[in-house]
């Protein structure tokens, strides 16, 4: 399990390209599929999920839709034109900054 | 799989809410999350409540709030950042549109007037309440936010005081001291009794107070430099001086009249003397008018008048002119000066076909040319002598017209 501070900077990234990978997915159904992707390394919490998915939703990133299961209602979150955009940019972003971070952290010496 | 019925459900959902979660969809949200977590880890041997006892911690560090806490400031973010983005810019569009409108003030060059109307506009308007909104936020304690408020509108109150005053527009002093009215007896006094109470920001409020109480008291100072005794004394000197000239005219005059003993230039000097004395009561009653006006019926000398409305451009403007402009091209005049400008015309011409044109040009009521702030201008004689001057120089305007009858009248007692 990483510390809560990698996975804070990481998290929108992580929601968005999971979405834009799938046609719509709910909360809890996020946090089990990172678990399982990651071999439970990287487990997302709901105090920073949720917030995320919120702010995300408020930016006209992602999309809902509401359904009826059993006694309760389920939020399915999917990822609008802009969002895919977005998470293409994220990802390859995030691609360069590992890519920066080895080197800096000279985890591969013959790299440069 | 284990499926929770209704009554649990809700029971979750009355939890979730009696612990801070505000926002319904955050409320469903969440709600759905744990009923899929207590579903999983249910099993024939386990109780509801155990389950859910052991799930709900595991959502957050201290408290459930945090989630819906941390949703508020993510959804607020983005505003946020928009808002500081925009005080700071328009705090640098004052400090910039300021500095230059003052320079070109101070240059007496053109655009002046409206870089220095946008700066103080961006400052009053924009920079102080975001500032305030902004700043208020970060400040927990009330008494923070009302001692930042009340900063906040001593400083709106200042910049606008000091737009009208540049302006020239009504209402500046009335403004600047309910500004100062406010730093002293509100600001301050709540900022010291606030601050010195605790012992960290003891020494620091102590020495801030003084600091404000000393520029504060600065601008006060600054507010009365506007007449001086001196000034008062000159003007008043200058006043007497012209009296003294008009009545010792006017008794060698009369004296003149005396020693005329020939019947047919007494008919003639009589003639003149009638003209005289009506063209100085038609100045007297334009004076006397515009005077009248100003006292609002309160019986005041033309010297307490002068030191009243000493410096004052707007009084004259607004008594002769429609739109007080100060500019010729955009003023428009009232009927007071040009009725005044025909009797003197006529009067001139009573001297100039009975005496000499020579004598009868003493009276000038030709245009000429003036510095106006937009450049030189060929103007009438109501815009070269009356169009944006102080009150005392209108004043002394009048009395020269005065003195410049009683000499023509001197020269031509035959």
């Amino acid at each position: 399990m990483y510390s809560s501070e990698l996975i804070k900077g990481t998290l929108k990234t992580i929601i968005l390209k999971l979405l834009s990978d799938s046609d719509e997915m709910y909360g809890y159904e996020l946090t089990q599929r990172v678990k399982e992707l990651t071999g439970g390394k990287i487990q997302l919490t709901e105090g920073a999920l949720y917030p995320t998915l919120h702010a995300l939703e408020a930016q006209g990133v992602l999309s809902t839709n509401v359904v009826n299961v059993g006694n309760r209602i389920r939020k399915y979150y999917s990822i609008t034109p802009t969002g895919k955009q977005l998470a293409n940019d994220k990802v390859n972003e995030y691609a360069d900054f590992i890519h920066t971070m080895t080197f800096l952290l000279g985890l591969k010496p013959n790299m440069g | 799989m284990y499926v929770l019925d209704k009554s649990q459900v809700d029971y979750i959902l009355n939890d979730i809410r009696r612990n801070g979660i505000e926002t319904e969809e955050l409320q469903y949200n969440l709600l759905d999350h744990i009923c899929c977590v207590v579903e999983n880890e249910m099993s024939p041997d386990t109780s509801f409540e155990a389950v859910y006892a052991n799930v709900l911690p595991r959502f957050f560090k201290h408290q459930l709030r945090e989630i819906q806490e941390e949703t508020n400031l993510l959804l607020t973010f983005k505003n946020y950042y928009a808002m500081k983005k925009v005080m700071i810019n328009s705090g640098l569009f004052t400090a910039v549109t300021f500095t230059v409108g003052s320079i070109l003030k101070l240059l007496h060059l053109p655009g002046a007037a409206i870089l220095l109307l946008l700066g103080i506009a961006s400052m009053s308007f924009v920079f102080l309440p975001l500032f305030f909104l902004l700043k208020s936020k970060e400040e927990k304690v009330k008494s923070a936010k009302v001692i930042l408020g009340t900063g906040v509108v001593f400083g709106i109150l200042f910049c606008l005081s000091t737009l009208f005053k540049v302006m020239h527009w009504p209402y500046a002093d009335l403004m600047w001291f309910f500004a100062l009215g406010i730093l002293f007896f509100v600001f301050l006094p709540l900022f010291y009794f606030t601050g010195i109470r605790k012992p960290e920001t003891k020494m620091n409020t102590i020495l801030a107070s003084i600091m404000i109480l000393t520029v504060g008291g600065l601008l006060f100072t600054l507010t009365n430099l506007r007449s001086s005794l001196n000034k008062e004394s000159a003007i008043s000197a200058a006043n007497a001086y012209y009296a003294r000239c008009l009545d010792r005219t006017k008794s060698s005059n009369v004296h003149k009249y005396t020693q005329q003993n020939i019947d047919s230039l007494e008919v003639k000097n009589d003639a003149l003397k009638q003209e005289v004395e009506a063209i100085i009561s038609t100045i007297n009653g334009v004076k006397n008018g515009f005077y009248a006006h100003l006292s609002e019926g309160e019986k005041i000398s033309e010297l307490e008048l002068c030191n009243r409305f000493n410096g004052d451009f707007e009084s004259v403007a607004a008594y002769f002119f429609k739109q007080s402009k100060m500019n010729p091209e955009e003023d428009k005049l009232k009927s007071h000066l040009p009725n005044l400008k025909a009797a003197l015309e006529k009067f001139k011409e009573f001297v100039g076909s009975n005496y000499t044109k020579d004598v009868a040009s003493i009276l000038d009521v030709e245009g000429g040319k003036r510095l106006y702030k937009t450049g030189v201008k060929q103007v009438s004689w109501e815009f070269l002598y009356f169009n944006a001057v102080p009150f005392e120089v209108a004043v002394r305007n009048f009395n020269q017209l005065e003195l410049s009858i009683r000499i023509i009248e001197s020269t031509c007692i035959q």
